[in-house]
């Protein structure tokens, strides 16, 4: 059985925040608090898994992340991530992870070229020259960064700049790497270039990674979700435990004849319309639909030209998992 | 050095060397502060028709003046800089995740910039003036300075870092550090030789860390200050480093436990 390679045990974690009063004299008149970033969040992370935390803003991502790294200690509660308390085992549990920040905190020294931070980087953690060499071979090939790693980093684009940040926290082959918003803004060759080193990392050499991302794209290659709303876990477990949960609807969309007379109203009694435009309908409707005398009604209209029943994508799920939190409708832990 | 806190060197030095130019060019015009300096006491011994005020000719003011404006790096803390730049954006938690000590890494990142300072702006001033001036120091008064310079640097820096640290607190430290500077540069001899305060505030001052910042090496430079006074000095310097050291472990504890890197 793989062993834990983070164990969070209620983890609590408040920052002092301040808000300003109305108008311009509220300016004066601010009113500090207590935000409670985690409220009491409990969760594993397996070896070699890799795990998505999803979540909105401000629901708690980036703060586990940082407790995960050792970055922040909790209030209360207890982390361990490889054994250790990451806070006061920092310096020794960062010879064993990797973190990448997205594109707001770079690693990268930006008047070097990447190649100087990866050879601080090889010098820092220790890293053999031999074993660099490979490393860096294999990097350089994987993520297609042979052409730019010895450019001033400054003249790289924000994807290239990102394929270099992942090789800088990877070099030193960690154990665990943690990733907050890695994918921001950047290019889809390079979002899939990361992706897939992700993939190989885990498969050749055991990695396990935790990432923070709003990209489904990224979502996809998660062994496992984990979803916060507002500092506490909402779910915990695999896309098709999301699917199941979230997502009993089927997406029917269905397509009009130009110029045909479309009945809006009749077709939205099939199920939720989230998607109108001309000569379209998109709906959320009953995976059952098929069996109902209304999904038959829809081929005596003459205006329709085609439809397509379909399984709800990820995004959609996401969407209405949401609706669903917003509602008040709380799933359960 | 441990290897790691070398390679943090290494990399800032680089680093640095990308902006040598604009380092080499800020040492120089830092020194027209120094102009503006001369011109005013040149203006104070004309009308006053002194000769010397408190034994301190127009000729030795007017090298004072110019040996401090070129010690400019040991005039601003560019740690506390560093530190409120570190905490405000968040980037404090790009550092932290490394396998090294953050106090470390961010006091040794700064030292390279002002090395370059030093080279290219100090030490040619240094010889200029001691050529034109004609200016006689024995190969332990070298020594001295040398010592003197390495404790001033330690004193701003280690002042630097407990300024520095307030910033997770009060997040501007700007104006605090302004009105720091200011203050080290009246109390410290970076207006005029401390020789020309009272006697009472002059023995006052010399029992604090700040004339080590612009009086002392100013003075071993231009023999304001006689070389018997200078081991002690240099002893008084080393006391005044360690203590300030302890108070910046003291508060780094306290404030490393506060770090709020919130958000990315």
């Amino acid at each position: 059985m793989p062993k834990n390679m983070v164990e969070v045990r209620d983890a609590v974690k408040s920052f002092k925040t301040y808000e300003n009063g109305k108008g311009f004299l509220g300016s004066f008149r601010r009113k500090s608090f207590m935000k409670k970033a985690l409220k009491g969040v409990s969760l594993n992370v397996k070896e070699s898994e890799i795990v998505a935390l999803l979540g909105r803003n401000g629901s708690g991502k980036s703060t586990m992340i940082k407790l995960m790294s050792g970055i922040l200690y909790p209030d209360s509660g207890s982390i361990e991530v490889l054994n250790m308390n990451p806070w006061k085992e920092r310096t020794k549990l960062a010879m064993n992870i990797g973190v990448i920040f997205g594109s707001t905190h770079p690693q990268l020294f930006w008047d070097l070229p990447p190649l100087d931070t990866f050879i601080y980087v090889k010098e820092i953690y220790g890293i053999r020259q031999r074993d660099y060499d490979s490393r860096l071979a294999y990097l350089k090939k994987i993520l297609s960064i042979g052409k730019v790693y010895k450019r001033q980093t400054r003249q790289l684009s924000l994807g290239e700049r990102m394929k270099c940040e992942f090789a800088a926290s990877i070099l030193h082959m960690p154990k665990i790497v943690f990733m907050d918003e890695p994918t921001v803004g950047v290019d889809l060759p390079s979002r899939i270039a990361i992706s897939r080193a992700v993939i190989d990392l885990r498969e050749k050499f055991g990695i396990t990674f935790v990432l923070t991302t709003h990209v489904v794209d990224d979502i996809t290659i998660a062994d496992r979700i984990i979803l916060l709303d507002k500092g506490r876990k909402l779910f915990d477990g695999k896309q098709e435990e999301l699917k199941k949960r979230f997502g009993k609807y089927a997406i029917l969309e269905l397509y009009f004849k130009p110029g045909a007379r479309v009945d809006y109203a009749k077709y939205g009694a099939l199920g939720e319309v989230f998607s109108k435009k001309d000569g379209y309908i998109g709906l959320k409707v009953d995976p059952d639909i098929t069996k109902s005398d209304a999904f038959a009604s829809i081929f005596k209209d003459e205006g329709i030209e085609d439809y397509r029943l379909s399984e709800p994508g990820l995004s959609s799920i996401l969407e209405s998992t949401y609706k669903y939190i917003d509602s008040n409708k709380r799933p359960e832990k | 050095m441990n290897s790691k806190y070398f390679s943090v060197f290494k990399v800032f030095s680089k680093n640095a060397m990308a902006y040598r130019a604009e380092i080499a060019l800020d040492a120089t015009f830092y020194m027209l502060s120094s102009l503006v300096m001369v011109i005013v006491w040149m203006a104070v011994y004309h009308f006053s028709a002194l000769t010397s005020i408190n034994g301190v000719t127009i000729s030795s003011m007017t090298i004072y003046l110019f040996v401090i404006g070129s010690i400019g790096f040991l005039s601003w803390p560019g740690i506390a800089n560093a530190l409120e730049s570190d905490m405000r954006s968040g980037e404090i938690a790009s550092s932290l995740i490394r396998p090294i000590k953050y106090p470390y890494a961010i006091f040794i990142r700064d030292i390279p910039e002002n090395l370059i300072f030093s080279l290219a702006g100090t030490l040619p001033i240094f010889i200029i003036i001691y050529v034109i001036a004609g200016l006689h120091l024995t190969a332990m008064q070298v020594l001295m300075l040398a010592i003197e310079m390495v404790l001033a640097y330690l004193i701003i820096n280690f002042i630097g870092f407990i300024i520095g640290s307030l910033a997770i607190y009060i997040t501007d430290i700007y104006g605090i550090l302004s009105g720091i500077t200011w203050m080290f540069s009246l109390l410290g001899g970076g207006i005029m030789p401390l020789l020309l305060y009272p006697k009472l505030l002059y023995g006052i001052l010399m029992l604090t860390p700040f004339p080590f910042l612009y009086f002392v090496p100013g003075g071993t430079f231009t023999g304001m200050i006689p070389a018997a006074q200078l081991p002690g000095l240099v002893a008084e310097g080393a006391i005044w480093a360690l203590v300030l050291l302890g108070i910046a472990v003291v508060v780094w504890k306290r404030v490393s436990r506060d770090i709020n890197a919130v958000g990315v």
